[in-house]
């Protein structure tokens, strides 16, 4: 979202100390805390006459821990100081105490206004645009120094123990990205902390069943989206496929969501793509942070490696498998399922900076899920037993340097170890892969150029063996309602993708355009495939605060493995294609609202889909499984209207509009099944007195498409069951999705210090009916909604030290 | 259903454990309907017949009349076996069904195909068995109600498919073996043991997604329908064929006796049925 909302938590509010003081004068005995930062605005004049600097402030506080008064000290420009100044004077500060009395004080602030070429690791290319600058905190302030002067404001200097920075950030080169970083990735309510969560709020991504976290990007499938952490493709983002994400929270360091008209540096999606940046150690000190709630617990502990770097340790562990038991259960008939849920997670990661200009990084990361499941009546296609597990680790060194005159090198190989295994009474899969990943970038910046050039390469090997039921199998029907005819299959599949990206981003008066190209070459099961991929991405600054934004691109991506593999689908599909287009506006509105429109167009083509029908060629029956002859077209259009936090409230609201059809052989268009027409989502967290923060999260979803039937067509003898009378395909919709979710916390300490933090996150806390699907009666006759989650609470506690 | 969606949908359900939702009862015959359709033999060559019977049980009207209709679909496309052919469909000759026991009855028709009318189809489908759908409507009262069954052609070199054989329903009560004619007590379980021919399953292949053939060995699957009461589980396997059978309280067992069913299937078409009654008594 709004990254100024990453202040939120970012700044360490520390004691002010004065020397000299004499032991007979008054003693601070509380200093201010910052309770809500404001980024400045990054003056456009001073951008384009690549001013910088810090800008030092002397901020009086009243007693009541409002602003009184700001003055610059220095400034390296006007233009500068008078952002500073503007954004200084909405701080808001708890009241510094002396001798155990609010009292008034003055304090030194420091604004570092840095443009992105000077300043060290720059963010991804996709970054939110009307915010083209972050603050982030660099360098905690020492140990306070517990002693300031009581006396009336301006009447003694104090050391400047309070920074932030103000950076210029890489300028976006594509349109539509939102981001998410501080504290809202963790406190959004309905999310149970999840910062992955989150996404779901935001324009462009659809309700996902269950809140089971499949990612719908602008009417996709979500097998057409690609999910990054620290640039490196991932396959599996939540446990047990769709629970809580696989990264510890505390391991986050921002989300980037573009849901569509991504840039060159990536690839092998058709729709959008999810960037997860993981967070650094921190070198001012060593730190540590619990979490505990009713579904799992974790901590992590981070600090610095000498002069060197940082390191950073996070995990988690879930505990629901030990607690269902101890859950009074039903009997007889009600009891339906017993569930065993089990997932824990890790993250470390270690930064070290031997040199100017030169750091190394390691990453360890992975996870792993157990569950099982029974149930004692047939729900639907559901089986009625099943295990699953799955497990991945991955391990990650990075490098990068300056190699000087503006360029910078970055390597970075991967490799990950993946295995997924589940088993239900008719069917069972056993899976495991490798994968092996570089990704090189150069990178040159000039006063009006930004070029990177990169290859990204993918090495993926599958084994298998399963007993699934096969497309195209010419079986016949089961007299067995559970069984879904399942065959015994074995193989193995090896993909090389090859990647090679460069983007241009080119500063031209008011424009910034942004021309970049793909090229993909992929190798599977002895053949080769190749796709180019021209993308553009121009942003012109209309007004001050007012930019225009248009994008255009194509994708191509690999079928699924199994859509592939001789076993099992198809070897002979071609690459699935989109081409995506998007135009819209970023209005800074004010220092604290913005808002963002754009609509979008995307053409799917060559996507791959099961064929129903064999072809006689010759003497032989072909059934191919899977034929490339998809299409899909996907419009509508977004609006973000975000606030970020000031006078104690921050929140946005989403809405999203579009239609997303499908078709194959040139036949009607239908609807996708998971079509949302309007999709609406309102955040707001409020700040309240004692140190309490209340959040509420509301959400309008238009129902998925469904089929209509008309009870029964006949009783299929063969089958032992009755065939349903069925309408046009997917012409009706479940009601309408609609969920209300709370989140109350109240902090014990200050939150930028020691402190414990005391939650209750619920969620559909109306514990409204919201219909997943419509299941049947054996006849057809009669008709039931199959309801989603109900009123779901979480209480936890977070400690930070 | 992705794998995703199926592990969250139950997770979901495991939520809703007690929710209640989930109480159909597929076993539990309450108006008009067609138990099962076998067919003697269910797989024949091109040019012979078979006889199409279907079980056909209506409480409404125990009396009948009923009237049942036979049909095939005409449009015998070669890689698909249509089961709607709607205008397409052709009837055939029907006796008037005969009454078994009070709303139990059976109506039957033969079918066969002639060769001359499958002569498109590619020899390579024919061998691995050409399936035609026959269906069967019925009309008792103001219900009505149609079934569906596949009739298997195969080429003259391959073996015809047979019925298996299913003898009777074997009634128990508290291991204690019950002697016809059955009378039971309103709400008192009884076990119900299929008799079978376990070694009347064959081998068979069939044409794999590949192209290529695989062995397949048919399996006996059962599934059972009652007139009145409750099943513990209405669909079994070889091995654990029984299943727990609750009788009705007499006011819901219509003319005081309750039918039982079971239908045992080969699961490549061959279908066999077996029916008992139980007087209930208070």
């Amino acid at each position: 979202m709004r990254r100024w909302l990453a202040l939120i938590p970012g700044l360490v509010v520390l004691a002010v100390a004065v020397d000299g003081l004499a032991e007979a004068r008054p003693t601070l005995t509380r200093a201010p805390g910052l309770l809500e930062a404001v980024e400045p605005q990054y003056p456009v004049e001073a951008l384009e006459k690549r001013i910088e600097g810090p800008v030092e402030l002397w901020i009086d506080i009243g007693a009541d821990g409002t602003v009184t008064n700001v003055r610059v000290a220095s400034a390296p420009d006007p233009l500068l100081g008078v952002a500073a100044v503007i954004a200084a004077r909405a701080l808001r500060f708890s009241p510094a105490e002396v001798d155990g009395e609010p009292a008034p004080i003055r304090i030194a602030y420091t604004y570092q206004f840095r443009l992105d070429a000077l300043s060290p690791p720059p963010t991804e290319p996709q970054t939110r645009p009307q915010a083209p600058k972050t603050i982030e905190k660099t360098g905690q302030p020492e140990e306070p120094r517990a002693r300031a002067s009581p006396e009336e404001p301006g009447a003694q200097a104090q050391p400047a123990l309070f920074e932030a920075v103000v950076r210029t950030r890489t300028p976006p080169p594509a349109v539509g990205h939102y981001r998410l970083e501080g504290e809202e990735l963790r406190t959004t309510p309905g999310a149970f902390g999840d910062p992955l969560r989150v996404l779901e709020t935001l324009p462009g991504v659809g309700r996902a069943p269950f809140s089971s976290g499949i990612l719908v990007l602008r009417g996709s499938s979500p097998d057409d989206s690609g999910v990054y952490i620290d640039g490196h493709l991932v396959p599996i983002l939540y446990h047990f496929g769709g629970g809580p994400s696989v990264i510890p929270p505390d391991a986050i360091e921002s989300i980037e969501l573009a849901p569509g008209g991504f840039g060159a540096r990536y690839g092998r999606s058709t729709a959008g793509i999810i960037e997860v940046e993981t967070r650094r150690g921190r070198t001012d000190g060593v730190y540590g942070g619990a979490d505990v709630d009713l579904f799992d617990a974790g901590g992590t502990i981070e600090g610095p490696i000498g002069e060197l770097g940082s390191f950073r340790v996070s995990g988690r562990r879930s505990y629901i498998d030990a607690l269902i038991p101890l859950i009074p259960g039903d009997s007889g008939d009600r009891a339906i399922l017993t569930l065993a849920p089990r997932y824990y997670d890790y993250h470390s990661r270690i930064d070290i900076e031997p040199w100017d200009g030169v750091e190394f990084t390691l990453v360890a990361s992975g996870s792993d899920d157990e569950l099982s499941l029974k149930s004692r009546l047939p729900i639907g296609d559901v089986p009625p037993e099943l295990r699953l597990q799955m497990s991945a680790h991955r391990i990650n060194p990075r490098f990068r340097a300056d190699l000087g005159h503006g360029f910078e090198l970055r390597l970075s190989p991967a490799a990950a170890w993946i295995s997924t295994s589940g088993e239900t009474p008719f069917e069972f899969l056993d899976l495991s892969s490798h994968q092996r990943a570089l990704r090189t970038e150069l990178i040159g910046r000039g006063e009006f150029l930004t070029t990177t050039l990169g290859v990204d390469l993918v090495r993926d090997s599958y084994r298998f063996t399963a007993r699934v039921p096969i497309p195209g199998a010419r079986e016949f029907v089961s007299p067995d309602p559970r069984d879904p005819q399942a065959t015994d299959v074995a193989g193995q599949l090896l993909v090389v993708q090859t990647g090679v990206f460069g983007e241009v981003q080119a500063e031209v008066g008011r424009f910034r355009i942004t021309p970049g190209l793909r090229l993909e070459h992929v190798q599977f099961l002895g053949r080769a495939e190749s796709a180019i991929d021209p993308r553009l991405d121009v942003r012109a600054r209309l007004l001050p605060g007012l930019d225009a934004k248009v994008t255009l691109g194509a994708y191509h991506r690999l079928p699924n493995p199994d859509e592939l593999a001789r076993a099992t689908g198809n070897p002979q599909l071609e690459l699935e294609r989109s081409v995506q287009s998007a135009v819209g506006a970023e209005w800074q509105l004010s220092d604290t609202m913005a808002l963002d429109v754009q609509v979008f167009a995307k053409r799917m083509t060559r996507m791959a889909r099961r064929a129903s029908e064999p072809r006689v060629s010759g003497s032989r029956l072909v059934r191919p499984r899977y034929e490339s002859d998809g299409e899909g077209r996907v419009w509508g259009a977004e609006v973000l209207l975000s606030r970020s936090m000031s006078r104690g409230i921050s929140g946005w609201l989403a809405y999203s509009l579009s239609r997303s059809e499908r078709r194959h052989q040139g036949r009607e268009w239908s609807l996708y099944v998971r079509d949302q027409t309007h999709n609406l989502s309102f955040v707001v967290s409020v700040d309240l007195p004692s140190n309490l923060r209340a959040g509420v999260r509301y959400r309008y979803v238009t129902g998925y498409p469904d089929t209509p039937v008309d009870g029964y067509l006949y009783y299929d003898s063969d089958a032992a069951r009755f065939v349903p009378k069925l309408g046009e395909i997917r012409s009706d919709r479940l009601p309408s999705f609609q969920q209300l979710d709370l989140r109350l916390e109240k902090a014990f300490g200050s939150r930028d210090a020691t402190h414990v933090i005391a939650y209750i996150d619920v969620q559909n806390v109306t514990n409204r009916r919201n219909a997943e699907f419509f299941y049947y009666s054996f006849d057809f006759s009669k008709r039931y909604d199959f309801p989603g989650l109900p009123i779901l609470p979480s209480i936890g506690l977070e400690a930070r030290f | 259903m992705s794998a995703r969606c199926t592990v969250a949908l139950l997770i979901a359900a495991a939520l809703c454990a007690s929710c209640g939702l989930f109480s159909d009862k597929p076993y539990l015959i309450e108006g008009l309907r067609v138990v099962a359709i076998v067919a003697e033999p269910p797989e024949v060559h091109p040019d012979e017949t078979s006889l199409m019977t279907a079980w056909i049980v209506d409480l409404t009207h125990p009396d009948g009349p009923v009237t049942a209709t036979w049909s095939y679909c005409a449009s015998r496309d070669a890689s698909q076996n249509r089961a709607r052919c709607g205008a397409g469909a052709v009837g055939i000759d029907t006796e008037e069904p005969v009454t078994l026991t009070d709303g139990v009855f059976a109506s039957s028709a033969e079918h066969g195909v002639n060769r001359n009318e499958i002569g498109h189809v590619p020899s390579l489908i024919l061998e691995a068995g050409f399936w035609e759908h026959v269906r069967v409507s019925v009309v008792s009262g103001e219900e009505e109600t149609e079934a569906l069954k596949r009739v298997v052609i195969v080429d003259n070199a391959v073996t015809p498919n047979t019925n298996p054989i299913l003898s009777t329903i074997f009634l128990s009560r508290d291991g204690v073996g019950l002697e016809p004619p059955f009378v039971a007590t309103a709400g008192e379980e009884i076990l119900l043991v299929p008799d079978y021919d376990v070694n009347g399953f064959e081998s068979y292949r069939v044409l794999g997604a590949d192209g290529a053939w695989q062995p397949r060995q048919e399996e006996a699957i059962f599934t059972w329908h009652v007139t009145g009461g409750k099943l513990d589980r209405w669909v079994t396997e070889a091995g654990d064929e029984s299943v727990r059978w609750t009788l009705p309280k007499t006011d819901e067992a219509p003319g005081g006796s309750v039918h039982v069913f079971a239908v045992l299937r080969d699961s490549r078409g061959g279908t066999a049925i077996s029916m008992s009654t139980i007087e209930i008594t208070d």
